[in-house]
């Protein structure tokens, strides 16, 4: 069902993603253990506590911050990883089908004897795989990148937070490609699961949801915290929407007039 | 080359094919024996259907004006091989019947038909002579 | 009975504000050339689309290889060879890289073939696709169509683009083939003399409907022009099946018909002049079209 020559074609026209989406999570992530000590002196020496009240921290966050591990968890998981993230796995999805439909490919890809089942999930698989590819190599790239800047982590549970921000992430990758099966233009579909995806962030500010929205379970923070045991649930959660999603957009796809 | 197809003309291409055959051996521009080309060669060199040389073959082979060696090739024949007078006749014959139908369409006589007739044989004996 | 590469029923598609296709029955038989010919937005391009499995019919069935194209469509495309009208390849890749990856996904890849066309066309192998002038794209999509050995091969307008020279030399290539191993080739074009030459069966569809389908040969040897001169003032054309086109001039009738029209029956009175003139394939397909009450 997956062809491997199909799946090298797709990862070779994600490079350009792959590679800016990689510059991109490596500057705002790799860096962080670089700059954490010079942030958190700064934050709590030169600015004035009125303004950092503003801000809405107080001098405990402040010296939670002082926690390099919890730090770079903020910074990553519950902050880059996620927003860069979700654009990222957005702009993946977007392409996969609707590229092939933009540029007049699709009737040569499929004449070329191949089923619409393995165009689809040779896709599908390569997105994922390049997905896995952005959110990993950084996230693994931290830990070198924080004992070369002389900072020490308490544990790692980072990397079981990053598994629950990837399925998230997995999810609106396939998210990503429904909307573009459906309205066949990368552009829209793209702009439309970031219209979702901005709704679903904006919910954070009502209460009693935000809980339950899907950014705030991305993060796993109690799990991280280690006040919660590693989040099934979610995990399953996510699994299953993403396989729900797919399932669709193959089913578009698979009744769709070329 | 010997041969040549207008595919635009009204008249189908293997006709085209036969009547040249036909003429070629007829003025002796082809001999007894000599060898035509391949179905496939032919087909290639004029860029025409392969069924459409096939079926003039066939049309020239059933006329007696072609035959087939199996494993040889394609070559002209010999009269004396050529048809047998009752075929001949038969096949002048289809002409003929064509020839009254149209005489009676255009109000011809036979009297006057027969006259006709026998004007253009003596003009074509005077021709040959 | 004749084996059949393409045989369709009552094939229709309808798109919300045109009925691209409808009722089509064609059948195409194994090892001819057929000419699926039309206008530009006959329904040729829909049709053959269909006959791939990439388009779903709204009505009607059909049998392409033994296969149904909608339900076997992956099987069937191995056997299949496809140029469309507005063939897009891959521009980013070399062409080196676009046949290899065609042939990885092909599994009757002919790389002798591939060279020899390759050679044939005089294409850069080291070249970007998108910088390949139209011509060329042209070319390299026919290449990736053969060099697989198809057993039917279905050509969307497959020679414009290409300049006299290099059409008939792919022409020949095709018909190379078609003697070597008993292909099917599916030819749509609204050139008509282009598709004279080389097929022998011919369809034509106007408007989605399919207005004639005959051998070639049998199409040029039935349908003839009468023209028919009367003394006094010509009657009126009696209404009978097989008479394609009819015009009434004072003293005459100029009548296009098929083999079904005897001339001496169709006449009320004698005639003073019955005249018989056989067509070319244009005429006769303008014939068609014309007397297709719309």
């Amino acid at each position: 069902m997956i062809r491997k020559t199909l799946l090298f074609k797709e990862l070779r026209e994600m490079r350009w993603k792959l590679t800016v989406g990689m510059l991109m999570l490596f500057v705002t992530g790799v860096s962080y253990p670089f700059m954490h000590e010079w942030l958190v002196g700064y934050m709590s020496s030169s600015l004035p506590v009125e303004l950092l009240g503003r801000l809405g921290l107080t001098p405990e966050s402040i010296q939670a911050l002082n926690d390099f591990t919890f730090a770079t968890f903020g910074n990553w998981n519950a902050k880059n990883l996620q927003q860069i993230g979700t654009i990222l796995a957005i702009l993946l999805g977007m392409g996969l089908l609707a590229g092939e439909y933009e540029h007049d490919t699709m009737s040569f890809l499929l004449s070329s004897g191949l089923g619409r089942r393995t165009v689809f999930w040779s896709k599908a698989v390569a997105g994922m795989t390049g997905l896995a590819i952005l959110v990993w190599i950084p996230t693994l790239a931290i830990f070198p990148a924080s004992a070369l800047a002389g900072q020490q982590m308490q544990h790692y549970r980072i990397l079981g937070a990053t598994l629950v921000t990837f399925a998230g992430l997995a999810a609106f990758f396939a998210l990503s490609i429904l909307l573009s099966a459906v309205i066949k233009d990368g552009l829209k579909a793209g702009l439309a699961a970031g219209g979702i995806a901005l709704g679903l962030g904006l919910l954070g500010v009502v209460p009693d949801i935000s809980d339950y929205l899907p950014f705030r379970q991305m993060a796993a923070m109690p799990y991280f915290l280690g006040v919660a045991s590693f989040p099934w649930l979610t995990m399953a959660i996510f699994a299953a929407l993403t396989t729900l999603l797919l399932v669709l957009a193959y089913r578009t796809y698979a009744r769709d007039d070329i | 080359m010997l041969f040549h197809v207008d595919a635009s003309s009204s008249v189908p291409i293997y006709v085209q094919i036969v009547d040249q055959v036909k003429s070629a051996t007829a003025s002796g521009l082809l001999k007894a024996g000599e060898q035509l080309p391949s179905v496939r060669e032919l087909a290639v060199s004029l860029t025409v259907n392969p069924n459409t040389i096939a079926r003039a073959y066939q049309e020239l082979e059933r006329d007696g004006i072609i035959y087939t060696a199996r494993g040889r090739g394609t070559f002209i024949a010999d009269t004396s091989q050529r048809l047998t007078l009752e075929v001949r006749l038969k096949t002048l014959e289809q002409h003929i019947e064509r020839l009254l139908v149209e005489a009676y369409h255009l109000d011809i006589s036979k009297a006057q038909l027969l006259d006709l007739i026998t004007r253009k044989l003596t003009e074509g004996e005077g021709a040959r002579e | 009975m004749m084996d059949l590469a393409i045989q369709t029923k009552q094939l229709s598609k309808h798109y919300p504000n045109v009925e691209a296709v409808q009722e089509l029955n064609l059948q195409v038989p194994v090892g001819s050339i057929f000419g699926f010919l039309g206008p530009n937005g006959a329904g040729k391009t829909t049709t053959i689309r269909m006959l791939l499995g990439l388009t779903f019919p709204t009505r009607g069935n059909a049998t392409v290889l033994g296969l149904n194209p909608w339900e076997q469509g992956s099987a069937l495309r191995q056997h299949l060879g496809y140029v469309a009208e507005n063939n897009n390849l891959y521009n980013y890749m070399r062409v080196r890289d676009i046949l290899s990856f065609t042939k990885s996904l092909k599994a009757t890849w002919d790389d002798g073939l591939a060279n020899q066309m390759l050679e044939l066309f005089d294409l850069p192998q080291k070249e970007e696709v998108g910088t390949l002038s139209r011509g060329m794209q042209r070319q390299l999509a026919l290449i990736l169509a053969l060099a697989s050995r198809p057993k039917l091969l279905l050509l969307d307008e497959p020679t414009s683009g290409l300049d006299p020279i290099k059409r008939r030399e792919f022409l020949n290539l095709m018909l190379e083939q078609l003697v070597e191993q008993e292909q099917t080739i599916l030819l749509s074009s609204h050139d008509l003399s282009e598709v004279e030459r080389i097929a022998d069966y011919v369809a034509l569809i106007d408007h989605g409907s399919m207005l004639v389908q005959s051998p070639l040969d049998d199409l040029k040897q039935n349908v003839k022009q009468l023209i028919i001169g009367f003394s006094g003032e010509a009657p009126e054309v009696p209404k009978e099946t097989g008479i394609l086109q009819a015009k009434r001039a004072p003293n005459r009738w100029e009548l296009i018909v098929d083999e079904r029209v005897d001339a001496a029956s169709l006449l009320p009175m004698p005639a003073v002049r019955v005249e018989e003139r056989r067509l070319s394939l244009e005429e006769i397909f303008f014939a068609y079209a014309g007397g297709q009450a719309r």
